[in-house]
């Protein structure tokens, strides 16, 4: 009932008239609408500050990252030599057809590649992938003597125990250059110098 | 099957000129007599009518599609509503006659002059129901302009209005007992 009259009253009040804008403010509007549209301000007003902040956050970035960047290269380094030295020494197998993935595809296939043996294989792959983690407990070894002189000298004493002399001169010389004004303990001295 | 009113919306704020142009078709009419019935005053509803829509293309960039298009746009006409009421204090609009230069449809004409007596007590209710729309309180008359013209659910007068449904409930059931009353005689 409520809902019927209110139709009615609906019907009655669209019976006042439909009056529409005249159509020269039609004109003015539309045509405001297009100068907006052309002109399209508001995106060019901040591209240009947002590029140049985008470029010096990349420029920061770069340089923070290069400037971490010197420790990273020197394990892969130390780790290199000690991977083919053992490698050529055993002249290593072709890659077995399991080994497709990256750290098989590094050791290079010898002359002798293909009389290897599947025993041979496995355990040149063994040896390889022990070398890395072994490259890296060496250099880790000489990180932390270089943190601390008692430790590079006890190296050292080491070194000159298992009859490595020459090894065990060439630290010490440089352990000299490095610690120059490093006053060594005699009972210690006898143990780094060479007899 | 057009596009949406809101995805109109969108594409005019990405450059498309034309999408505008569709979207103002569809609306300009009911904005139109929901301002002019709201202010009465030609000249001034035709001021504002302009500036909303201005304040549309401007707003062009801001606009997110979170509630019907016709929902933003009668909230921006109801803002400058407000502020011309504040300007002239808040009470109904005064009575004026008709204007003149205002052709409506079911004036005498013609084709009307068959069945004069009938057309003179349309016209006459209908003249009283434009008298009582007028004499409305501006939040009365607003309500049921924004359901009419808008076609604005109760929740929609709600939040174009910044008010609750119940409120809006209760303004559009005194509206429409008065103009009911009206045609009545």
């Amino acid at each position: 009932m409520a809902e019927r009259d209110d139709e009615e009253l609906s019907n009655r009040y669209r019976a006042l008239g439909r009056e529409e804008p005249s159509a020269e403010l039609d004109a003015k509007i539309i045509a405001a609408s297009r100068r907006a549209a052309a002109s399209r301000p508001r995106p060019g007003r901040w591209m240009l500050p947002l590029s140049l902040a985008a470029v010096i956050v990349l420029s920061v970035a770069v340089t923070l990252q290069m400037q971490h960047e010197p420790a990273a290269p020197e394990a892969p380094a130390a780790a290199r030599p000690a991977a083919p030295a053992e490698n050529a020494a055993q002249s290593v197998a072709s890659p077995a057809p399991e080994q497709q993935g990256p750290a098989a595809a590094v050791p290079v296939p010898g002359p002798a590649a293909v009389m290897g043996r599947p025993s041979r294989e496995a355990a040149d792959r063994e040896r390889f992938e022990r070398a890395a983690p072994a490259a890296a407990e060496e250099r880790a070894r000489q990180l932390s003597a270089e943190e601390s002189p008692q430790r590079w000298l006890e190296q050292i004493a080491e070194l000159r125990r298992e009859g490595r002399d020459d090894e065990a001169d060439r630290r010490l010389a440089e352990f000299r250059r490095r610690y120059p004004a490093y006053r060594i303990p005699e009972a210690t001295l006898e143990r780094v110098e060479r007899r | 099957m057009g596009a949406t009113d809101e995805q109109l919306m969108l594409a005019y704020a990405a450059g498309d000129a034309a999408a505008f142009e569709t979207l103002y078709a569809r609306h300009k009419g009911g904005l139109y007599r929901f301002v002019l019935r709201g202010i009465k005053e030609r000249g001034i509803a035709e001021e504002l009518f302009q500036e909303i829509w201005m304040r549309v293309i401007e707003s062009r960039a801001r606009y997110a599609p979170q509630a019907r298009f016709a929902t933003w746009l009668y909230t921006i006409a109801h803002h400058r509503m407000v502020d011309h009421w504040r300007k002239r204090g808040i009470v109904a609009v005064p009575l004026e006659p008709d204007d003149p230069d205002d052709p409506a449809p079911n004036e005498p004409t013609a084709d009307g002059a068959r069945e004069p007596q009938r057309q003179a007590e349309t016209n006459e209710q209908l003249a009283r129901l434009e008298r009582a729309l007028q004499a409305l309180p501006p939040p009365q008359r607003e309500a049921f302009l924004l359901r009419e013209e808008g076609g604005l659910s109760l929740a929609e007068i709600a939040s174009t209005t910044g008010s609750n449904e119940e409120a809006v409930k209760s303004r559009l059931r005194y509206a429409v007992a008065k103009l009911r009353g009206a045609l009545d005689g």
